[in-house]
Parts: structure tokens; C-alpha cells; sequence
């Protein structure tokens, strides 16, 4: 016989995972102190310790928007791919920051200049936007578009990134505490 | 050599040889060129100038040394030399350098003139750093994390690993057909876990190892893959470039994929 879920129970199960995002998100927010923030230039201004909060922000968001139910179970997605770089397709309305940690987690090959809105002194929208450059076409493009011409390499140039970011977390006190709040919740049912 | 050696060294000849090798290319007639400076009494050195690119000894490319995956002895047929009539010499007159791709003639009466070989024309690395040095298509194989856990009951152990593969093509159809090809070529597959005990099949100076025998480590199983994810790589901070009026020089970050697997072994004692 084929077990039913009851459709009420499960919604329950959804607002209680949601109330436990933070959790999730202090975990990654953890990997990310750890394994990017040692990495990073002091003297750069668009050093990814100046993201903290916005990727925290997104990683929410994300999370929150991903919880689904899937057949008998409950499938929680982390790492908006197209935001992210994971993607054959970027999405264009993304931030400088996630734009920046997206890159960094996926890793870089060479050396490369991070140019930013505030270097570019363009309007916001696809030019405006942050971007990184090989360090050569950097040299050569900045004397006819007024850039810094010394402007350092980045930091985060040849990385080879943090391909396991989302993966593998350690969730066991999160479920526990779900199973919790969640056999508490039936008896009010 | 320890295990972890083994095991990466099992995994690129597996890739090297029983996935990429529809990606074996053949140079043909390819001129030889004597260095003075490498050459000593009783050793004559003859370097190929390939006009391929990438170049084929390359870094993490080079000439094929054996005939077959599985085979233990030099190959017979991925490497043919002529002489200056055209004549082909015998392969016991010389000595092939598979890394740096030279002919190596103990005597100064065989004097080689041309070479016909088949290379790698994936390059296999093992770090990000050399992915530059190595021109694309690259694959960088990436062995990250293990622990060694024991079975519930009895003795024994499973030793699993993450590793990645990285790969860097030079447009979309080859990023699709080398991430495709690595996919299928290690996804629920299973490899030799050799024991590698008279050392590689290359010595340290590029030639063959004769004494280089198959053995697989006792009471260990074979590597076994899964969790095998294959995802295109975009980095965004690339897309936001302005090519409309830029003149582009070329970004070997454009095409890239990843392939996340997990590989493991069982060990009896």
C-alpha cells in the first residue's frame, strides 16, 4: 500500500525548515570566514569581507525561495546557479557582490584585474557593472578608457575555488531540532 | 609511494588511456632537429618541431607510449622515425623521450630525420597553476578530501575520496564533448587500483619504464566512482564584460565545466 502524505503535514514541515534557514545559512556563512575571507587583499575595495551581509542576504532568500516538497520528501536548494555561475546562462540581475563570491567559489584561471562600477565611473547596467579582465587586456584597455593603469592583480586571480561550498554540510543538529519543532507541532494538530 | 599516489596515478592513466583516448591525435612526418647541447659521446638527441598547436609536448601532453589501456609493454605502432632516404628505422636503434618528444640514438651512423607520432591532445594536469602553462583543452584532475571509515561489523575499511575534474576548452562543442566523454567514461565505472611497485610507466627522464609492472594492491578493491555530477562552469564576474567595443584576447575561463565525483575503495585489513 502506498503511504499518503497529508499535504497540511507537510506545509507544516516546509514552515518549520523556514524557520531554521539562519541555521543553514550561519553554516555556510562559516565556510565562507574560513575558506575565502583568508584569502582576500586588505587594500582591495571590493573585498569580499565588505559582502558578508549581502551574501548572507542572498544565501536567505535563496534557501527560503527552495524549500519544496518532492513526492514523500522535502528537497531544500542552496546556490541560485545562474546567479552563481553554475549555469550556462547568467543571470543578469545579480550583484556586484554575489557576482564577485559566485566567481571566487567557482575559481579562476590566470591573472585578472577586478574592475568595478565605482572604477568604471559608467552609469549602473551591464557596462557599469563589476567584471574582471585578464590582466593584459586590462593594460591595454585602460589608457583609452581612463582606468587606473597600475591597478593591481586580483587577489582572488588563479584561485582554484571552493567547488565544495554547498556541499557536504554537517545538518545533523538542524534535523534533530526540525524533528523537534516538528513533534511538537503534531500535538497541536 | 603512498596510497594516495597510488590512487592518482591509477586514476589519470585510466583517464588518459581508457577515456580520452579518442582524443590521441597523429602528427605526421614531423621534422628532427639535433641538439648539440643535449648530446653526449654515445647519446645523440633529435628534437621534433611540430607545427601543431597546442604543441604536443606541451606541458601535461606528449607522445603515446603504450598501445592499448592494460598494456605493460612500449607501444609498437604510435611511433614511427625515418631516415633522411625515407627509410624507416628499426625502434631498436633508438630511444623515445614520450614527455619532451626526442629520439635518443646511442650511435652517430642512425641519423634520424623525420618522426611520425600520436600524441595527447588533451592535456592531463594535476594543479591549477599549471593550467596556464598547459594551453587548452586542459583537464586538471583534483583529488580533495578523504576519510577512512570502518565497516559496522568486522575488520576493514572504505576510503572515500572527493575529486574533481576540471576542464578548460577552447570553444562550447569541445567543453560539451570532453565533459560528456568524462561523464560517461566514469560515472558507475570502476578502475584498477595498481600498486605501481617499479614505479610509473614513464622514468623521471620521459623514457619507457622496463621494469615497470601491472600489480594491483592486495586485499584493496578496485576505485570505484559515484556521485558523479557534470555542471558548466560561467564565472560571473566574466560576463559582464563589454566586448562591443573591445578587442577580446583570449580568456581560457570562458569554456570551462566540472565534473564532482566521488571515488572509494574497500580495504581488508
Amino acid at each position: 500500500m502506498v503511504k499518503q502524505y497529508d499535504p497540511k503535514l507537510m506545509k507544516l514541515l516546509v514552515d518549520i525548515i523556514k524557520s531554521e534557514v539562519d541555521s543553514i545559512v550561519d553554516k555556510l556563512m562559516e565556510r565562507f570566514e574560513k575558506e575565502i575571507i583568508p584569502y582576500e587583499d586588505e587594500d582591495d575595495p571590493a573585498k569580499p569581507s565588505l559582502c558578508k551581509e549581502e551574501f548572507r542576504q542572498f544565501l536567505k532568500e535563496d534557501i527560503e525561495n527552495n524549500i519544496k516538497i518532492k513526492g514523500f520528501g522535502i528537497e531544500i536548494g542552496v546556490g541560485n546557479e545562474e546567479k552563481l555561475g553554475f549555469s550556462d546562462d547568467l543571470d543578469e540581475e545579480t550583484t556586484d557582490c554575489v557576482k564577485i563570491i559566485g566567481t571566487i567559489i567557482q575559481g579562476i584561471s590566470g591573472e585578472y584585474v577586478l574592475v568595478t562600477s565605482s572604477m568604471t565611473g559608467e552609469p549602473e547596467g551591464r557596462f557599469g557593472r563589476a567584471f574582471i579582465m585578464p590582466a593584459e587586456q586590462y593594460r591595454f584597455e585602460a589608457i583609452s578608457k581612463g582606468w587606473d593603469p597600475e591597478k593591481p592583480i586580483w587577489k582572488f586571480s588563479n584561485f582554484a575555488g571552493v567547488p565544495d561550498f554547498f556541499s557536504g554540510l554537517n545538518l545533523e543538529d538542524l534535523a534533530s531540532n526540525i524533528a523537534k519543532k516538528f513533534g511538537e507541532a503534531l500535538k497541536n494538530v | 609511494m603512498k596510497k594516495l599516489r597510488k590512487e592518482d596515478l591509477s586514476l589519470h592513466h585510466f583517464i588518459r588511456f581508457n577515456i580520452l583516448d579518442e582524443y590521441i591525435e597523429t602528427d605526421s612526418n614531423v621534422s628532427l632537429q639535433y641538439n648539440s647541447t643535449l648530446s653526449t659521446v654515445g647519446s645523440y638527441v633529435y628534437e621534433s618541431v611540430s607545427s601543431k598547436l597546442p604543441l604536443p609536448t606541451s606541458f601535461g601532453r606528449g607522445w603515446v607510449y603504450i598501445d592499448e589501456y592494460g598494456d605493460v609493454t612500449e607501444q609498437q605502432s604510435a611511433i614511427t622515425v625515418y631516415s633522411g632516404s625515407g627509410a624507416v628505422i628499426s625502434g631498436s636503434d633508438y630511444m623515445v623521450d614520450y614527455i619532451d618528444g626526442r629520439i635518443i640514438t646511442a650511435s652517430d651512423s642512425i641519423v634520424p630525420a623525420a618522426v611520425t607520432y600520436k600524441y595527447f591532445y588533451v592535456s592531463l594536469v594535476n594543479e591549477w597553476e599549471d593550467i596556464e602553462a598547459a594551453d587548452v583543452p586542459v583537464v586538471v584532475v583534483n583529488i580533495e578530501s578523504f576519510k577512512k571509515e570502518g565497516f559496522q561489523l568486522g575488520g576493514g575499511r572504505v576510503v572515500p575520496r572527493r575529486c574533481h575534474l576540471h576542464i578548460f576548452a577552447t570553444n562550447r562543442s569541445e567543453r560539451d564533448d570532453l565533459s560528456e566523454l568524462l561523464y560517461d567514461g566514469i560515472n558507475q565505472k570502476c578502475c584498477p587500483n595498481q600498486n605501481w611497485t617499479k614505479g610509473s610507466i614513464l622514468d623521471w627522464n620521459g623514457t619507457f619504464n622496463d621494469a615497470y609492472i601491472y600489480e594491483t594492491i592486495e586485499y584493496h578493491s578496485s576505485l570505484r566512482f559515484e556521485n558523479v555530477v557534470s555542471r558548466n562552469i560561467n564565472p560571473p564576474l566574466l560576463g559582464g564584460i563589454p566586448r562591443k567595443n573591445m578587442i577580446m584576447l583570449s580568456d581560457l575561463n570562458r569554456y570551462r565545466a566540472r565534473i564532482d565525483f566521488d571515488m572509494f575503495h574497500w580495504e581488508e585489513q
